[in-house]
């Protein structure tokens, strides 16, 4: 069991590195680092912003378990819909065949009353993939939602998630699928 | 450590990023929230949602965030059937 106060040093850490400064981005390339390790690199489409995230130090969470990766997420600089765009490499997801069990963990926790409508296994840059999409409700509001989960290193996955209204899925359709292409792998073995 | 983290905690009660900007404007509210998300399930951990420092939701959205799903029966859903979205 956790304790309260490490429960208090999480929540701050979170809070801050949630909000953390915004770096402003015109057509850059990311490097996703998590852990002191480089991961892949995906290039932010031109006006947009990225949040970098934060890092768990290892000794804020209880001994024998892995601090949570960066989550990082983009949006466009001028939003007027309601979009989120993340990317991480959970540290339990180790294979594509690990993905589904988690994102059945983690979605329920995303958004309610979650349909899966379309899935495909593909390839991004020549790297397996699986990709689903579909609905779901966040706060009474009915959103779209794409997740795509890639086998970027021979023991790590990404998973890049969009939610938003239908609305800004059409109209950023075109910037999210080039950000999607544009990941290659930065690992040693990828 | 002690330290460091009490003081990030009361800069947040005190509605200051490490920034020093106020937390609390709706831009960041979805993000915040699924940023949460992600952590509570590897942590396990339910974060009280009524933290001051959580940013204010848009105007006429009533705050909230899904729990995991208690067992219950199939319910139809009320959402009109839309086309299914096929990615490129």
């Amino acid at each position: 069991m956790m304790s309260k106060f490490k429960r208090i040093v999480l929540a701050a850490v979170f809070s801050c590195g949630a909000l953390a400064p915004v770096a402003a981005a015109a057509g850059v390339t990311v490097t996703y680092e998590t852990q002191g390790r480089e991961l892949f690199s995906f290039s932010v489409p031109d006006d947009w912003q990225v949040l970098t995230g934060f890092e768990v130090p290892p000794s804020a969470v209880p001994e024998g378990e892995s601090p949570m990766a960066r989550i990082v997420s983009v949006q466009p600089v001028d939003i007027e819909l309601v979009m989120w765009t993340g990317l991480w490499a959970p540290p339990e997801v180790h294979r594509l065949e690990d993905a589904p069990d988690y994102v059945h963990r983690v979605a329920p926790r995303l958004l309610a009353e979650v349909e899966i409508t379309f899935r495909e296994e593909r390839e991004v840059n020549g790297l397996p993939a699986r990709a689903v999409s579909g609905t779901g409700v966040r706060d009474g509001r009915e959103f779209d939602f794409a997740l795509v989960a890639i086998q970027i290193t021979r023991d790590r996955v990404v998973l890049a998630a969009f939610i938003g209204e239908p609305e800004a899925h059409d109209r950023y359709e075109g910037a999210l699928i080039a950000l999607l292409n544009s990941i290659t792998s930065r690992g040693d073995d990828g | 450590m002690r330290g460091v983290a009490l003081c990030a905690a009361l800069l947040i009660l005190a509605g200051c990023d490490s920034t020093g900007r106020s937390s609390s404007y709706s831009a960041n509210y979805y993000d915040h929230g699924f940023r949460y998300g992600i952590y509570d399930e590897h942590y396990d951990v339910d974060v009280d949602i009524d933290r001051p420092d959580r940013p204010r939701p848009p105007p006429g959205v009533e705050p909230g965030r899904p729990r995991p799903p208690v067992a219950r029966p199939n319910r139809p859903t009320t959402r009109p059937a839309r086309s299914p979205r096929r990615m490129r």
